[in-house]
């Protein structure tokens, strides 16, 4: 059985190598075979340890197989085929390279068995999003990008120092759960490292300054595998602990405080990524077996609907050249597919009955109930009401309502594959809501829970009724205006500002002085030292080699005169030799 | 792709605003009303069997939240475009 576990990631580092190879412009047609593979060999793979390799000393698990790591590549794999098809009209060969990398490197992070290789796999993630930003090609998108490479390079850094002391300390790369009571302080910079990842408030700012500028394909993978692995890795590592059950909450009100402001509809997404997140990450600190299983349905239902959140704003930024609410208005009449198929999403994560997010996270809300932690209940109910509000309502009463029929703006029209892949998100959205036994079938927990009673069904309709309700009277007041609203980026970019001062002024001035301290006494001192060592060097070392050297070569060049090439010297020369030999020994006869 | 039928269809639906907007109070009227017979054996949070209370809840909560939110935004959030490219 050992031999049928195929790596996912393989096909599309594979495609991510031959993609610049290829000449012609037909291996769009290509593209979703990698996915596809993926998809096969995660419904084929056996449970185990696979994929061990031994490398510089180290063992390093790349397939680590078991019912929570299937979950994610499930969706994780259903995801990319869709993200694919999505993008199958575009001919920028670099965004193509750039989301496979990506993708492999998600499942990498999700097969890993060690923090080595989760390491190597959550770097190449990280490099590869920066791409799918900076591949939008604008100045804006070139800055964001390097924001948000600089952030994940700390939280990669936090990841790296946690794992190396934590090996220095244990002997071990080996990745599994950590008991709360007994975390040191090295599992904490792991978890933070984490964190980043997740986009945990207030380390989250990197995701709504991001997003909204990467490319519009990228954003439909940015949006699936990045929190969603970090949300993987933290269920598989850190459940239980207190700070991810009130962060989580924090994060998912937070969320859609800030979604309800922003004018831009993919910042509003980006917020709502930050809430939905939220929910997992706070059923990850709760921990019971209910929210445990609720966070990873939740992950489930989210990257299929946030899939399709983002590619129906994708759709609408491609057609308009704007995502902007104040600058939109008035486009159901044109665009009435993009229109619905976003309605289908917005429903979904707004926990609409007979859609997805309705099976998830009222699972983690109802276990937060059960499990006895009220308030942190009641918060996810309060960020729900806040999901309806800002993605189901305002959203697209601004982008399609509002103002009337705009019959004159011209609009690209959309590639026929982006609507395929739409409507594909579209329909599994609802075929989780109504056939929820497909999902929780997936789940890795042991948890008995009916999504579809009376009350929950009716609760969540009053929920949403006067949430509908709250909206009438106060659409005027949500208008969005042609601003940006200050974040967390804010001290980020102000840190960076101080440091920047520091290394300009500060730091150069010390710099300054000590160059000339150097110039004048430590250099001064050391041309003494070298005049010093060079006299020695010269007199008395160069004169013994020297005067050695120039005996050997007065002989030799005496040696030298003797031997001039011509013949008859030598035999000459000879000649004498044996002449002078031959007296020698006649006088020395005779003498005797 | 565009099928204008459906277009037009949503395109008339706010023409008839007021229709769907009785449709709308029609259903909230039978949620709440529902709600005295539908409600939670096992409360988890005070008050929650009593009918309406979620109705309160998610009202206030809607209110609320623009309120507080809209106004951050107008007050210290909210920035001029390009605000970070100075």
């Amino acid at each position: 059985m050992t031999a049928s576990f195929q790596h996912p990631s393989v096909p599309f580092l594979m495609a991510a190598l031959l993609i610049p190879l290829i000449r012609t412009d037909k291996y769009r047609w290509l593209l979703p075979i990698p996915a596809l593979m993926a998809v096969a060999s995660v419904l084929t793979m056996p449970t185990g340890t696979h994929g061990v390799m031994h490398y510089l000393g180290q063992t390093l698990t790349t397939g680590r197989v078991d019912t929570l790591s299937i979950v994610f590549a499930h969706v994780f794999a259903i995801q990319s085929v869709i993200g694919f098809i999505y993008a199958l009209h575009l001919k920028d060969r670099a965004q193509h390279v750039a989301a496979n990398l990506y993708v492999a490197g998600g499942f990498g992070c999700v097969f890993a068995g060690d923090y080595l290789t989760l390491f190597l796999f959550w770097e190449l993630m990280s490099i590869a999003s920066t791409m799918l930003i900076w591949l939008n090609r604008a100045p804006r998108s070139t800055a964001a990008g390097f924001r948000y490479f600089l952030f994940h390079t700390l939280g990669g850094l936090m990841l790296l120092a946690g794992m190396l002391i934590r090996h220095q300390a244990t002997g071990s790369f080996a990745f599994e759960a950590i008991i709360p009571a007994s975390a040191q302080w090295y599992d904490y910079l792991i978890l933070a490292g984490f964190c980043v990842n997740a986009a945990v408030v207030p380390l989250h700012a990197w995701l709504p300054d991001a997003y909204p500028r990467a490319t519009i394909t990228g954003a439909v993978f940015m949006s699936a595998y990045t929190t969603k692995t970090a949300v993987y890795v933290l269920l598989r590592g850190f459940s239980g602990f207190e700070v991810l059950a009130i962060g989580g909450t924090i994060m998912a009100i937070y969320g859609v405080c800030y979604a309800t402001i922003e004018n831009n509809a993919r910042r509003i997404l980006s917020y709502h990524i930050v809430s939905q997140v939220g929910y997992m990450v706070a059923g990850i600190g709760i921990a019971s077996q209910l929210t445990l299983n609720g966070a990873c349905a939740h992950a489930y239902a989210h990257i299929i609907y946030k899939g399709l959140l983002f590619m129906t704003t994708g759709a609408l930024l491609y057609a308009t050249g704007t995502a902007k609410l104040s600058e939109l208005g008035g486009l159901v009449r044109r665009l009435p597919w993009v229109f619905v198929l976003y309605m289908v999403a917005a429903v979904s994560i707004s926990g609409m009955p007979l859609f997805s997010g309705f099976v998830s996270k009222t699972m983690v809300i109802a276990g937060a109930a059960e499990a006895h932690r009220t308030w942190l209940a009641l918060g996810l109910e309060l960020a729900s009401i806040g999901t309806f509000l800002s993605v189901g309502l305002k959203l697209p009463y601004f982008a399609f309502y509002a103002k009337p029929d705009d019959m004159t703006r011209p609009i690209t029209p959309i590639p026929a594959n982006m609507y395929v892949a739409m409507g594909l998100g579209a329909a599994l959205c609802f075929i989780i809501g109504v056939q929820p036994h497909l999902l929780y079938s997936l789940l890795p927990f042991e948890a008995d829970y009916v999504p579809y009673t009376p009350w929950h069904v009716l609760q969540i309709s009053i929920l949403l009724g006067f949430t509908g309700l709250g909206f009438s009277l106060m659409v005027g007041r949500l208008t969005p205006a042609a601003k940006q609203n200050l974040d967390f980026e804010f001290f980020y970019i102000w840190i960076g500002r101080i440091f920047l001062f520091f290394c300009q002024y500060p730091f150069a001035v010390v710099d300054a002085w000590w160059s000339e301290i150097y110039r004048k006494v430590g250099l001064g001192g050391l041309l003494e030292r070298a005049k010093e060592a060079n006299y020695c060097d010269q007199l008395v070392i160069d004169g013994i080699l020297d005067g050695s050297a120039l005996g050997v070569r007065g002989i030799g060049r005496r040696a030298a005169s003797t031997v001039n090439g011509k013949l008859q010297d030598y035999i000459g020369g000879a000649v004498i030799l044996a002449f002078g030999i031959g007296a020698a020994a006649m006088l020395f006869t005779l003498l005797r | 792709m565009e099928t204008s039928t459906l277009g037009e269809l949503l395109g008339k639906a706010r023409q008839n605003l007021g229709f769907w907007k009785k449709v709308m109070y029609g259903i909230m009227v039978l949620l709440v009303g529902l709600n005295v017979l539908i409600y939670p054996h096992h409360p988890h949070f005070a008050g929650e069997e009593k009918p309406g209370y979620w109705a309160v809840f998610a009202l206030v909560a809607t209110v609320a939240m623009v309120r507080i939110c809209k106004g951050a935004a107008h007050t210290f959030l909210g920035k001029k475009e390009g605000y970070y490219d100075r």
